[in-house]
């Protein structure tokens, strides 16, 4: 392998990881601390990568849209609560809903465009202010180029889950997190569960909008085609995080979450450089891969107990011996 | 769990040292890109394969051909593009967004290795030309825009034109191009135009069948899920009280289609091969112009317009070069 | 003090009104300041639904609820939980099992109050508060404060359901069977726990039991429903003569059937 080939294996799920973390814990806090399966998220990303690049190519400052994709992120989860809060839509219909209006935001938003939003090289993002800077301090281009992306989108995962930590300490997130737990109980103690709920859906999509715009912002693109599969990767990354750290605490699920994205990406980037035929059986594999590594935790503590059992068999039976 | 970790970490490590390093500097390592399993994409792939072969470039010979397919997935695009720009001497996109996540991963890189590209229908709108006559870096290829003008301006042979239909899928940005310039081409030619967007392939029918009665024709684009599901379009106009004139910009969709015109990305994927083997022969990229494959095949569906119950003027059977089915 | 006014609850099980169960079909009721009530009577005759109407949980169809003078009828249930503390007849619905004992207090310690979202929940003098708080019930849960709740067994959860709902002295509070999961000697001793808070905190009680004796020990007040009605109120001077017998008669008087729901 060349320098390059070891430097992309190493750096390329790094960055991926990074990104597709946040999407994570925006994922991680609906379905695991509200309860809730939000669908909307298919929607957001497309919406917030198209709407990106639609605005960067007009010009605008890159830190300005990140703060108003995470606007957008918020009005969506508001709106999606509303939806089934009020209208008494199920939450999972009023995800799809939300998926269906956000999308077709995006196609017009394309059609406006008169085609794929794509950026160029010299377009003004958030990575390419960092990269500027690194270059002006010395570092070669290279380097730059892969560095830039991995620290400016570490520096809002920090920020992301430094605030969570936060935020979920507070008397407001302990609340946030019963009503996810137990409704019945919060409303017993005064909370307002409803409330609750638009607060926990606002900060999700904020999370998810902020993935998708450092994702369009790395990658200079923006499509429709975005959203695909997103809930997918975000549940995988979930569940792989709870298999690496199974009944962890909520500061140790968070680790999780980052560690089960890591993971997800070096595994796909084993598969394509190492696995043969892995573009006619990629997603077989990826299925048999995630079998595997959710089942392993699960089979260790089972030979684990078997094992312990056979021991305490075998001094008793030496001791009535 | 940490048990998991380090296994995990020690079985990569072990993956990377068994790989073997170096190999044959002069066996040219080409990646290609195609971003779904689509008749047209898969075309354009065995075209440029075939084309390399014919100039003496087989592959596990003087190449080694690397394919990926992230099945329109865009995060695993950019992966395979990251992992192909790293290690190839030269990659090859098909489709806008595998193009477009190549040429971008190989500026990452730095390598400067060359980037082809076809079934790209706007390659200077997405960004990956300067122009198509003087591309200007090291990125090329094939475009696959119609001759749209040409084709809509067809029905001018007809009688009685008055109002134009077009189909297209909203999420291909390539098809949201092409709508554009044919919106303007019915404009000028006094025409009306009825527009619509489909999401997917199963919602083809209804698009058709909702279609005003008093519409004469159907446009439509080089769009990878209206190709693959060509046979829906046939059905719903045959289901139809007056049926379309169905346009196709793409060869191959001529089942569906009364006329079809234009591309067939199997030839597309030929000449950006033939532009490979020049590349691999010494030329630079900047210097390859963006190719437009070849506009004058025409195809005439003239079978299935008599089952449907359209004439066909007799200028248009007579198109010089027509193929008539 | 609470005053239900002619409460009248309908559920509608389907479209067919036929098949409505009109759970309370009039119920009037005053709660005063130094009542602790058991609430008795057969399966479907409107206990719970009494309860639930009071807590907010279900929207009430006719009649009024006044609060200290207050008519809090259209006030939504988490707002009602500022001035009513409740304990569930199922030990796993008043606490949340999957955080810790000192987590759940420090919920219940909200509650009325607004939560703040820049205000660190778990706080040292909170904990300490706590361990106060728990040392008297000599159930060893001062020391378990960072253990989660799902550890601890039924009689312990309740415990620690009901020192929840009295922790800021409610105006009333309402316990639905929460004896009725427990082994006799816990639910005893969460008994004896509940005489002794509701006493020293002279808080206003509504207790639903299926236990006749628990009945007639505790508290000053009975009551009796049956179809949706109060059929029967004994308070006072009148309960401490009252015998398990004379509660039977009264059952057996009111509806034959409710013999067989084997409440003895």
């Amino acid at each position: 392998m060349s320098g390059y080939e070891l430097q992309t294996f190493f750096l390329s799920p790094l960055t991926s990881g990074l990104i597709f973390a946040l999407l994570a814990l925006g994922v991680f806090i609906a379905y695991r601390v509200l309860d809730i399966a939000d669908l909307s998220v298919e929607g957001i990303f497309p919406l917030v990568t198209v709407f990106s690049c639609f605005l960067l190519l007009r010009g605008w400052n890159p830190f300005l849209v990140v703060l108003l994709m995470m606007v957008i992120g918020v009005v969506a989860g508001i709106i999606n609560a509303c939806l089934s809060l009020y209208l008494k839509i199920p939450p999972l219909l009023s995800g799809i809903i939300m998926m269906a209006a956000l999308f077709a935001i995006a196609i017009i938003l394309v059609k406006l465009n008169n085609g794929q939003v794509n950026l160029d090289a010299s377009t003004f993002t958030v990575f390419s202010w960092f990269s500027d800077l690194l270059l002006s301090w010395g570092l070669s281009k290279v380097w730059v180029n892969f560095l830039s992306p991995i620290v400016i989108t570490a520096i809002f995962l920090g920020l992301s889950m430094g605030g969570i930590y936060f935020f979920f300490g507070t008397e407001m997130g302990l609340a946030l997190r019963a009503s996810g737990k137990n409704k019945q109980m919060a409303k017993a103690n005064g909370i307002n569960v409803k409330l609750m709920t638009i607060i926990g859906l606002a900060i999700s999509s904020l999370l998810v909008a902020l993935s998708a715009t450092l994702y369009a912002q790395k990658n200079l693109t923006g499509s429709p085609q975005d959203g695909q599969g997103m809930i997918v990767l975000g549940l995988s990354t979930l569940f792989l995080g709870e298999a690496i750290i199974p009944h962890a605490s909520f500061k140790m699920h968070l680790w999780a979450t980052l560690g089960g994205s890591f993971v997800y990406w070096y595994i796909i980037q084993i598969l394509f450089q190492f696995v043969p035929k892995s573009d006619t059986f990629l997603y077989l594999y990826k299925a048999l891969l995630l079998v595997l590594v959710l089942a392993i935790p699960y089979l260790l503590q089972r030979y684990k107990k078997k094992r312990a059992r056979r021991l305490v068999d075998e001094k008793e039976a030496k001791e009535h011996a | 769990m940490k048990k998991n970790l380090i296994a995990l970490a020690a079985c990569s490590l072990s993956c990377l040292a068994l790989v073997s390093c170096g190999g044959n500097a002069s066996v040219k390592k080409i990646g290609i890109l195609q971003f779904g399993t689509f008749e047209a994409l898969t075309n354009a792939k065995t075209g440029f394969i075939s084309a390399l072969e014919e100039a003496g470039f087989k592959d596990g010979d003087k190449i080694k051909i690397t394919i990926s397919n992230p099945e329109t997935d865009s995060a695993t695009n950019k992966s395979m593009a990251d992992t192909l720009a790293s290690g190839m001497d030269l990659v090859y996109g098909i489709a806008t967004p595998s193009a477009t996540a190549l040429k971008n991963s190989v500026d990452t890189t730095g390598r400067g290795i060359p980037v082809l590209f076809s079934a790209v229908t706007d390659p200077v709108g997405a960004k990956l030309v300067d122009s198509l006559d003087k591309p200007g870096h090291n990125v090329t290829g094939m475009s696959d825009l119609g001759p749209i003008k040409e084709e809509i301006n067809l029905l001018k042979l007809f009688d009685n034109i008055d109002k134009v239909a077009t189909l297209i899928t909203g999420t291909e940005a390539n098809s949201i191009y092409q709508e554009a310039i044919a919106k303007q081409v019915i404009a000028d030619n006094g025409w009306s135009e009825t527009a619509k967007t489909i999401n997917n392939a199963t919602e083809i029918t209804a698009a058709v069948t909702s279609i005003p009665a008093d519409v004469d024709a159907l446009w439509i684009p080089t769009d990878d899920t209206i190709a693959a599901n060509i046979t829906a379009i046939k059905s719903a106009n045959e289901s139809r009280s007056t049926p379309l004139i169905v346009l196709g910009c793409d060869v191959g969709m001529i089942k569906g289609c009364v006329v079809g015109m234009g591309v067939d990305y199997t030839e597309l994927g030929r000449q950006a091969g033939q532009q490979a083997v020049k590349i691999l022969n010494g030329t630079a990229p900047a210097d390859i112009p963006v190719g437009t494959g070849d506009k004058s095949l025409i195809t005439i569906n003239k079978t299935w317009a008599t089952a449907l119950g359209l004439s066909l003027p007799a200028t248009l059977l007579a198109t010089s070069g027509a193929t008539i089915i | 003090m609470l005053e239900c006014v002619n409460l009248k609850k309908t559920f509608h099980l389907d479209n067919n009104p036929d098949n409505d169960k009109k759970a309370l079909q009039g119920v009037s009721l005053t709660i005063h300041d130094n009542d602790f009530i058991s609430v008795i009577g057969g399966n479907g005759s409107g206990k719970t639904t009494l309860l639930n109407l009071i807590a907010g949980v279900h929207s009430i169809d006719e009649g009024h609820l006044i609060l200290d003078g207050v008519d809090i009828t259209a006030v939504p249930e988490y707002q009602r939980a500022k001035w009513i503390g409740r304990v569930f007849q199922d030990p796993m619905q008043g606490t949340i099992a999957s955080i810790s004992l000192f987590e759940n207090l420090v919920l219940a310690s909200n509650r009325g109050k607004k939560v703040s979202p820049f205000k660190w929940a778990l706080t040292k003098e909170k904990k300490a508060g706590f361990a106060e708080l728990l040392r008297p019930l000599n159930l060893g849960l001062e020391d378990r404060l960072d253990a989660k709740i799902g550890t601890f067994s039924g009689g312990q959860r309740q415990s620690v359901t009901l020192l929840m709902a009295t922790m800021s002295t409610p105006k009333l509070l309402l316990l639905d069977e929460h004896t009725a999961a427990l082994d006799p000697k816990t639910a005893k001793t969460v008994m004896e726990l509940t005489e002794k808070i509701v006493k020293a905190n002279h808080i206003p009680t509504l207790m639903i039991t299926h236990n006749m004796k628990d009945a007639i020990r505790y508290g000053n007040r009975l009551i009796m429903m049956n179809e949706g009605k109060i059929v029967f109120d004994c308070q006072d001077g009148e309960k401490e003569k009252l015998t398990i017998d004379d509660l039977i008669a009264k059952f057996t008087k009111n509806d034959a059937s409710l013999e067989a729901d084997g409440l003895f």
